[in-house]
């Protein structure tokens, strides 16, 4: 078998004549020494057996090939000391620590496992392991014995060997005991230092894979314990909840995040408590706070503005003639709307947990004046049905509510209607009163585009928005405006013309 | 009703409301700093005082304050008319403790107001 003899075979050859070293040294994920399983290598071992010079080197490919299923194998650090006892070049040892210390932790972690299957882990203080981990770097031959005084920390009797490892993050040593104190072969010696070379590369995966372990745990401890209900769902299958108990929520209580390098799969959060956070805190907060600055605004408007209206009228009594005095009355009617209008934002966004009465028909009127500069040109009005303009219809709610509510669905329309329209003076919003016995339905009713009927679904889940600058949030939060109103906001496309219409109904005062 | 004392820090209020009550045929007086105005309610005689609360450097309530070195309360509660934008319950209420008529601005109808600024000792 020279020269003819076919590639692979060369290859064994070449193989076969390293010394142990080199073959250590080999990389590991080199194919031409997964042959342990083929035939072929049976083949060659059953020649080689042929010949008595030729088991060492037949007892190194076992040896390596242990080695390399130790690293194939190993996932978990716990499990190394184990894997190292089952060697067969240390066949013959008891017992094996392998302790880490992650650098900059207070304490190590020491694993331990004996021949008669105990395994265990505990901790190590930082002062043993330095300890021993300098001795061990010192050492030369790796040989130490129990005299040294960590009867505490270490579980041998007699002789051991150790060597240390020093990774990025992590230190390591591990040691092996057969109890007894017999020395150690230079065959196991020299087989137990090599073996720090495989395990190297394999400490500095596992453990870091542990630390990340340790991440998701943390992670996953912190989802759990979230107040609200979290479903993460990969194709629609929950597969995690930290919620056990409780069936999934309704669609339009969740916020929904896709989950970044995962396909399929999104995080859902719900965000509707009995306490009702995230967003509808979001959305008090700002109101609160734009109630705060109308106040400011009503107030340090309020005092010039009727000085306006004071000097118009007393120069208009005493004008010297007709125009003047038209003009003066006009800057007296300005400035008395300016604070009406003021007034009446600031009555809108008031006390968040007043209901009080309140005219439905002046009602709508005032939060029209709002819409104003987005409904621009327009066409706006307001029908009464049911009832007459004069009946002063009361309804007793939240205006601060009522005003988001219908304020955003006016708003809405006349984004509907502009983004479908350039000639948006042909379009017009009509809000409808319908008196229904002793309840009113409000609805708001555009000639837009309407909505897609594959989207009618999720048009007041939050972040669903198919304007470019919208946060999504707008709808939902009218919704859950609407259900602390004890109400529900409905929705449906206008038929025969386009459009859409949304609507709600509350009881009258 | 002779004269009458306006502590008011709005220009186009104070110039009006001081040109209405002059048409009515008093002598007003008008100041639109706190301080000032302590000093000359001290100092001279008025037959009514009007004045705002929301002053450039002390509030109308100080004024009022400072007042009692000269008038009792019930002297006060006559003499002045607190006029404000800002008639929040907490306003109103220490506005009743010295028992003072409180008018909000802006008012809903002028010739009352002018009515109420010239009637003898608000109640």
């Amino acid at each position: 078998m020279e020269d003819q003899s076919p590639a692979g075979i060369k290859e064994v050859k070449k193989y076969l004549s390293f010394n142990l070293d080199e073959l250590v040294a080999l990389p590991l994920k080199a194919k031409p020494l997964r042959f342990t399983k083929s035939s072929f290598e049976k083949r060659v071992f059953h020649n080689l057996k042929q010949h008595s010079s030729c088991i060492d080197l037949q007892k190194k490919f076992q040896y390596k090939e242990e080695i390399r299923k130790l690293l194939l194998t190993t996932t978990e650090i716990k499990e190394l000391p184990k894997a190292i006892l089952k060697l067969s070049p240390l066949s013959s040892f008891e017992t094996c620590h392998v302790l880490v210390h992650e650098k900059g932790k207070p304490v190590g972690q020491n694993y331990f496992f004996n021949y008669s299957n105990y395994e265990e882990t505990r901790l190590i203080s930082i002062q043993s392991f330095n300890t021993l981990f300098n001795l061990v770097k010192k050492s030369k031959n790796k040989i130490f014995n129990q005299s040294l005084n960590m009867k505490e920390d270490l579980d041998v009797v007699g002789n051991f060997l150790a060597k240390e490892i020093d990774l990025k993050n992590y230190s390591v040593i591990y040691l092996i005991s057969r109890n007894s104190f017999l020395p150690p072969s230079q065959e196991e010696q020299e087989f137990f230092q090599g073996l720090s070379m495989h395990l190297q590369p394999l400490l500095a995966r596992i453990l870091d894979k542990d630390k990340n372990d340790l991440k998701k745990e943390v992670l996953r401890k912190s989802l759990e314990n979230f107040p609200e209900k979290i479903f993460v769902k990969k194709n629609q299958q929950i597969i995690f909840s930290n919620h056990n108990n409780d069936g999934p929520v309704e669609n339009s209580h969740l916020m929904v995040f896709p989950i970044e390098g995962e396909d399929h799969t999104v995080m859902e959060l719900s965000n509707l408590s009995k306490d009702a956070i995230s967003t509808e805190l979001y959305h008090s907060q700002r109101v609160s706070l734009l109630g705060e600055l109308l106040n400011t605004l009503q107030h340090e408007l309020s005092n010039p503005l009727f000085g306006l209206n004071l000097t118009g009228q007393l120069l208009a009594s005493d004008a010297p003639d007709e125009e003047t005095k038209e003009i003066l009355n006009e800057i007296c009617t300005n400035a008395n709307r300016s604070q009406t209008i003021i007034k009446n934002f600031s009555n809108l966004y008031n006390d968040q947990q007043e209901y009080k009465k309140l005219q439905v028909y002046n009602f709508i009127e005032e939060v029209i004046t709002l819409t104003k500069s987005e409904t621009k040109e327009i066409q706006k009005c307001i029908e009464c049905v049911g009832f007459e303009k004069t009946d002063k219809l009361e309804i007793k709610t939240n205006s601060t509510a009522l005003t988001q509510i219908i304020f955003n669905l006016i708003i809405n329309a006349a984004q509907a209607i502009k983004s479908n329209s350039e000639n948006v003076r042909n379009h017009k919003i009509v809000i409808k009163l319908i008196r229904e016995g002793s309840a009113i339905t409000i609805a708001v009713v555009d000639d837009g585009p309407g909505v897609k009927p594959e989207l009618a679904k999720t048009i007041f889940e939050p972040f669903f928005t198919t304007k470019d600058s919208g946060t999504g949030l707008g709808l939902s939060i009218c919704q859950n405006l609407a259900r602390q109103l004890g109400s529900k906001i409905h929705f449906q496309n206008n038929t025969p013309f386009p459009g859409a219409t949304f609507s709600l109904n509350l009881p009258l005062a | 009703m002779k004269r009458i004392l306006l502590v008011e820090d709005e220009p186009l209020i104070q110039k009006s409301l001081k040109k209405l009550l002059e048409k009515k045929g008093v002598e007003v007086t008008v100041e639109s700093r706190g301080r000032e105005a302590i000093q000359l309610i001290l100092n001279q005689k008025f037959d009514r005082i009007i004045c705002d609360l929301m002053l450039q450097d002390i509030s109308g309530f100080d004024v009022i304050e400072e007042s009692k070195a000269r008038f009792t309360i019930a002297e006060i509660s006559k003499l002045f008319i607190i006029i404000t934008a800002y008639s929040s319950p907490h306003v109103i209420e220490k506005a009743q403790q010295y028992g003072c008529l409180l008018l909000s601005k802006p008012f809903e109808n002028i010739e009352e107001a002018l009515a109420i600024f010239l009637s003898e000792g608000a109640q």
